[in-house]
């Protein structure tokens, strides 16, 4: 597809691409069509400062970066002092569906490994049969793990489902998440849920902006995703305005699944008008 | 005037970055006060993200520069070392030699008379270009 540029569009991708190139691009298409078209839909100069200042802030984790908290968090189980054979280490996946906690579980085996932390077990899933292949052996102590927390919420139900589900008094639960909102991680400890996350990062806006200023943004924002449309499969836009839960994340993991609670109009994948969308960051979830 | 004025390096095309890479040099070594990114797409429809990896390149190595206003600028080192570059890109794509293509550059510049008309087709892409905003 030729894309012909005026010179105020030319300008603006050239700027953003020369800024952030390393995550606007995908790597494997070197796609800039997702580029153009977000830089189409900013018809203010405010709307595009505001896309500019979101890339500016969005936080890249690479694969060195991802082991390196893949790091802390086996320190931080090694800390624990949880003994190895009294311990299982989960994926806080529910149901069969591929889950970025998997993939944390498979690092995470490796990296205590590596540090002489031995004999543990592992599960793929968090609710199956855990009394029966954990409890009944004499594991006590039971690691959740996870790539990102966004609200909180769920991981709170998670928490609290499991706690109930097994129903024992002598048991360890802690869970460990790679990165995520710091107001996620702030809500499940005032609910008392043990909960380790070496990377935590403020709302993308309400973080950053107070009052007026923020009122601003926000507005912005909103008129950004009056070009999306109002629902993609069973999923409706209203509820993943500035990311779901009102996240405001600004976060993308190298060659991953986008969290949900990334602002849409990176990763909404129709026009309102029902057009294809082209995106920077790709979502893939049941339903979308 | 060779063919060099006016080709152009169009996403369907596929693009030889080595050979955008001499026309981007060429061009940089005739002008004094640096080019524009806009500049070089309506001179060859280069692409900005082709544009940004040539001009990261060779920003990376000292060559070029980027000025607060975004105009792209040869560095002295490399404005010095322009033959040598030249040569290495002519060299890979087995064309000519370097001081037949240098000796072109003059050549090539445009005179400011000359009644240059590019392509009905450029013409439609900058005008649709401007329509989308």
């Amino acid at each position: 597809m030729v894309t012909s540029y005026s010179k105020t569009q030319y300008e603006k991708v050239f700027d953003l691409y020369f800024k952030y190139g390393n995550i606007v691009i995908r790597p494997l298409t070197n796609d800039e069509q997702a580029l153009n078209e977000l830089v189409a839909i900013c018809d203010t100069d405010e709307k595009y400062a505001l896309v500019d200042e979101l890339l500016s802030r969005f936080y890249y984790m690479d694969d060195d970066d991802y082991q390196k908290r893949i790091g802390q968090i086996a320190d931080h189980i090694m800390d624990m002092k949880y003994e190895p054979k009294k311990t299982v280490v989960m994926a806080m996946a529910h149901d069969h569906e591929s889950d970025g906690s998997q993939d944390v579980l498979n690092a995470l085996q490796a990296a205590l490994e590596l540090k002489g932390y031995s004999g543990f077990a592992t599960n793929s899933r968090m609710d199956q049969k855990v009394e029966r292949n954990h409890y009944n052996k004499g594991i006590r102590n039971f690691v959740i793990v996870d790539d990102f927390i966004g609200t909180g919420r769920t991981a709170l139900n998670r928490y609290r489902s499991f706690i109930n589900d097994l129903n024992k008094k002598d048991i360890h639960v802690s869970f460990c998440i790679v990165s995520g909102m710091r107001f996620g991680v702030d809500y499940c400890h005032h609910n008392r849920m043990p909960l380790f996350c070496p990377l935590q990062l403020d709302k993308g806006l309400s973080g950053v902006y107070k009052g007026f200023d923020l009122s601003v943004k926000v507005f912005a924002m909103k008129e950004l995703e009056m070009n999306l449309a109002r629902r993609v499969g069973e999923l409706d836009l209203a509820d993943y305005s500035m990311g779901w839960g009102k996240a405001e994340s600004l976060f993308f993991r190298e060659g991953r699944n986008v969290p949900n609670n990334v602002f849409p109009i990176f990763w909404w994948k129709k026009y309102r008008d029902g057009r294809d969308r082209k995106t920077l960051f790709t979502r893939r979830q049941n339903g979308y | 005037m060779t063919g060099v004025i006016g080709k152009r390096y169009l996403q369907e095309d596929r693009m030889d970055i080595r050979e955008v890479s001499i026309q981007l040099l060429k061009d940089l070594y005739s002008s004094e006060s640096g080019l524009l990114p806009y500049t070089l797409y309506k001179r060859y429809g280069v692409t900005p993200i082709v544009l940004v990896q040539i001009v990261k390149k060779y920003q990376n190595s000292g060559v070029i520069m980027m000025e607060n206003n975004n105009r792209i600028l040869l560095t002295n080192e490399g404005r010095e070392n322009i033959e040598g570059l030249i040569s290495s890109l002519l060299k890979k794509s087995g064309g000519q030699t370097v001081s037949a293509y240098l000796s072109n550059i003059s050549k090539d510049k445009l005179d400011k008379r000359f009644p240059y008309l590019p392509s009905k087709r450029f013409f439609e892409l900058i005008k649709e270009g401007e329509r989308n905003g």
